[in-house]
């Protein structure tokens, strides 16, 4: 026996498994069950939260295989042991009802689902994955693992073992155009140093919404202090603005011009870093020459941010101590403008004007975080397969397998790919214009969805696939990217709830059986485990008995000099790179590409403290929340509510000619006036999310279906709608 | 005696959520039971604008009108000063929904009128509510009121808080803005 409670129905299976179970020695007697079954003993269990990207620590208590609890680990460095509202209250999924798919579901030629058993499903889809592969190859072949995935490894080696590289993350939903440019620019996207940065303006950010508690914790210490001075630029009072000094409600998509004209400033008022810009970037006289014209009288033209305010916040940032931009994760510059890699770029560029690379209380370079070993190919077998992702050819600049989700759909439609899989993500609601992925989607031969959950993309798959939540299955070895580093295992803490649903592990080893790759899977939880840890010089028993591995905290003191991971080890000012594609050697203003007239509105979005991904409104508990706090409703600046008749809670509807949405109207003094915000989480309409359905609307209806050419994001902001109220 | 309160200070809540559902969770309450509910005030005119927070929850008043109308004794004074909810006793009249001002009171689907208890399980152990530790700014503060050393009563003297309905019933709810 484990030292695990049994459950009523752990208890029943093991009873009912007669013989074997016997003969295997793990059937228990009634009286030591419900000696177990009655403990008072709490179990508690180390786990991950499987609610966002951040991945916070939890440690669940468990009853009679039951969750009894759940806190925040303070040893987690990712949450500084404060998980978000969804870090309690996500782990109701495990034993929700509504909205859930919990058998494997065949989609037959009306529409309709049926419930197939495991070994149908296994064996259809093996069979249809041979047909596409017999008649268009492998590479035709796609996978895409979301936020929403229990474990992404077992899905990209299965699709490997079939003979395709074409893996994808979702990264690309989010960020990509401001990580192409961070990849241009500096090499890579840097973190920042906010524990020693005393001036910091946040663009496209809010650490609140976007929610990081462990640096949230530090920002609300810091700003309490008094020893900071915070800046949020952001077309809507966000949720982060408690803890700041000022808001600066910038006309939405222009950022860009903001901070061209924060560096004219800075270069002319000669307030830059001389000895940074001397020895570690290029062109700047150049660059100088361009910003001439960028004054803070111009860009007070097109940000609506006064004159007086950018220079004033120029000469504060550069004259501070320790002056830093905090860039974007998704925001206004991750996937929502064309002008967004420019913006990135002239962000980072500023950042190299302040000379704040690799200093205290600016930009770190320097990767974090420790590597974790994986199986060694010479004792398990490994699937060998040409490294040429679908899509790079086309976007050669971010990374395929982390950014390129998006040409899944395009390469649908192209007729180059003809099979995918989409585990834990719902990328017809969130990937870019709903009606264009879904249609095109509709291409496949073969869809596959594996989720928890009923979505728009499962509703259209062939065959849907129920995973189990983080807490029904042991996730392996973790490391987080933080500092300090720590490792741990995220161990399975409760049964199984839904007797017909399967782990990630399962899932993929069944239909690497079926399809006759199954030698690729012969392996051990225990022998990833030992895997990982080897290369940090720790072994199974050494984390058993730690239970939580912390490992030195990394110098980010750069005395060793700055390192820029550029081809040049510079920062180039002026680029032919960047001209090659198009955004000039050097930069200057792109305005967003669809521009409302002074009767129109941009629709823009973001998260909610306690809402990420639509997945999380599976949540009975964070669905409440919503209720109550009303937070599924569009956000209108007041004066222009009043000229449109509009009041709080009024029926609106938010239309283009090409589309129209009714929701609820906010009407609030806390946005700018050419902006409507709805939250990014809301408006799935799919009736088989049953209470999970039919909350808000959802902002990428009014995206057009083109995407970015450098990066190949959706571009979710370039829209322009109008809004009245409905009249009964 | 001991005096527990709770601190808020709304100037810095970002409107969260966390010690909400870490309280539901916790207490397995089901996702319509919340012992903690907010207020938010928006003010100022746009561009000029701020917003505050207030979360609610029972304030354990030293005059508590819920406890003195209680028929059957189900809320009662416990030992350490806090107001308590022996839910066997409770018969469900909902005659503590009624006298509290604050609107603390939450009816259960047991039928029990039941409410925030300060997590007295785990301040009898010494250790801090579920949702001043789970709050991820640090903007809750509890402590004992009597001791002028405590997280509380530092916080109150620092920040100016002030009690919840002033002397209405002597909440030991305080907030500072």
């Amino acid at each position: 026996m484990s030292g695990r409670p049994v459950s009523r129905r752990g208890f029943l299976k093991i009873a009912t498994a007669g013989g074997a179970a016997a003969a295997a020695g793990s059937l228990i007697s009634f009286d030591e069950w419900k000696q177990e079954a009655y403990a008072e003993d709490e179990t508690k269990v180390l786990t991950k939260c499987g609610c966002c990207a951040m991945g916070c620590a939890l440690r669940v208590g468990v009853k009679n295989g039951r969750l009894s609890s759940v806190e925040g680990v303070p040893e987690d460095p990712v949450s500084g042991g404060h998980p978000c509202a969804r870090g309690y209250a996500w782990t109701d999924v495990a034993y929700a009802t509504e909205g859930r798919v919990t058998s494997p579901m065949k989609r037959n030629d009306d529409g309709s689902y049926s419930e197939i058993s495991w070994d149908q499903a296994f064996q259809e889809i093996a069979q249809k994955l041979h047909e596409v592969v017999d008649a268009h190859g492998a590479k035709s072949v796609a996978y895409c693992a979301g936020c929403g995935a229990t474990q992404g490894f077992y899905g990209q080696r299965f699709i490997n073992a079939i003979g395709s590289s074409n893996t994808y993350g979702v990264t690309g939903a989010c960020k990509v155009s401001h990580d192409t440019a961070w990849i241009l620019t500096a090499g890579g996207e840097p973190s920042t140093d906010l524990a020693n940065a005393d001036y910091v303006i946040f663009i496209g950010r809010s650490p609140a919404d976007g929610i990081n508690t462990g640096q949230l914790n530090l920002l609300s210490k810091k700003h309490a202090a008094g020893e900071t001075h915070y800046i949020v630029v952001d077309p809507r009072l966000n949720s982060t603005s408690p803890l700041v000094d000022e808001w600066l409600p910038i006309k939405p998509g222009t950022d860009l011009a903001f901070l061209l004209a924060l560096s004219n400033v800075v270069v002319e008022e000669g307030l830059y870093d001389k000895d940074f810009v001397k020895k570690h970037t290029t062109g700047f006289d150049e660059y100088a020459k361009a910003l001439k014209k960028y004054t803070p009288e111009w860009a007070e033209g097109v940000t609506e941010i006064p004159a007086k305010t950018i220079t004033r916040i120029a000469r504060e940032i550069a004259t501070a101590k320790h002056g830093v931009i905090e860039h974007g994760f998704r925001g206004g510059l991750g996937v929502a403008y064309a002008n967004n890699i420019q913006t990135t770029r002239v962000l980072a560029l500023f950042d190299a004007l302040l000379g704040t690379y690799n200093k205290k209380g600016g930009l770190i370079t320097a990767p974090g975080g420790v590597a974790l070993g994986t199986l060694d190919p010479k004792r398990f077998e490994t699937p060998q397969v040409e490294d040429n992702p679908y899509g790079h050819d086309k976007y050669p600049i971010p990374p395929a397998h982390e950014y390129l989700t998006n040409v899944i759909p395009v390469g649908a439609d192209k007729g180059d790919l003809h099979a995918a899989f989409y585990y834990g993500t719902n990328p017809v609601l969130s990937h870019g214009n709903p009606e264009r992925v879904s249609a095109e989607l509709q291409k496949l031969d073969l869809l596959v969805t594996i989720d928890l959950r009923w979505s728009e993309t499962a509703a259209i798959s062939d065959y849907v696939l129920p995973d189990t939540t983080y807490l029904e299955q042991n996730m392996g070895v973790r490391a987080t990217g933080s500092n300090p580093p720590t490792v741990y295992e995220m161990k399975q803490a409760i049964d199984t709830v839904n007797p017909n649903t399967k782990s990630a592990p399962d899932i993929f080893r069944g239909l690497a059986d079926a399809y006759g790759v199954g030698k690729y899977f012969k392996f051990t939880d225990q022998d990833r485990k030992d895997a990982a840890l080897a290369p940090l010089g720790k072994t199974s028993d050494d984390l058993d008995k730690a239970e939580i591995l912390t490992f030195p905290k990394q110098s980010t003191d750069l005395s060793v000099g700055v390192v820029i991971n550029t081809e040049s080890g510079k920062i180039d000012f002026a680029s032919d790179a960047y001209e090659k594609i198009g955004y000039g050697r050097v930069p200057g203003w792109i305005p967003p590409k669809v521009e409302p007239d002074d009767d129109s509105f941009r629709v823009i979005a973001g998260n909610n403290p306690n809402q990420s991904h639509t997945y999380n409104y599976l949540s009975p508990t964070l669905r409440q929340v919503t209720e109550d706090e009303v937070l599924d409703r569009v956000w209108i600046n007041a004066a222009k509510a009043q000229e449109l008749g509009i009041a709080e809670g009024d029926d609106v509807e938010i239309y283009s000619d090409k589309v129209s949405r009714t929701t609820k109207a906010h009407v609030t003094q806390g946005i700018n006036p050419h902006a409507l915000f709805i939250s990014s989480n809301y408006g799935s309409h799919e009736q088989r999310l049953g209470a999970a359905a039919d909350s808000g609307i959802a902002f990428m209806d009014f995206t057009s279906g083109e995407l970015d050419p450098n990066s190949a994001s959706a571009l979710t902001q370039e829209n322009s709608v109008k809004i009245r109220k409905v009249v009964a | 005696m001991t005096r527990y309160g709770l601190l808020i200070d709304t100037d810095r809540c970002i409107s969260c959520y966390a010690c909400r559902t870490a309280c539901q969770i916790n207490h397995q309450l089901q996702p319509n039971e919340s012992y903690i509910t907010f207020e938010h005030h928006e003010s100022g005119t746009y561009p000029t604008v701020s917003r505050h927070t207030a979360p609610h929850q029972c304030g354990h008043c030293e005059n508590a009108p819920c406890l003195s109308v209680c028929p059957t004794g189900a809320t009662y004074r416990a030992e350490d000063g806090t107001v308590q909810v022996d839910e066997d006793r409770c018969i469900g009249c909902g005659y503590c929904a009624q006298a509290c001002p604050y609107g603390a009171r939450v009816k259960l689907s047991s039928g029990v009128l039941s409410k925030c208890s300060l997590c007295e399980d785990r301040i009898s152990q010494g250790l801090e509510p579920l949702c001043v530790k789970a709050c991820p700014v640090s903007v809750r503060f509890f402590g004992d009121l009597d001791d002028p050393q405590s997280d509380i009563s530092k916080a109150v003297r620092d920040l100016g808080a002030e009690r919840l309905g002033g002397t209405l019933t002597d909440s030991n709810l305080y907030y500072a803005r």
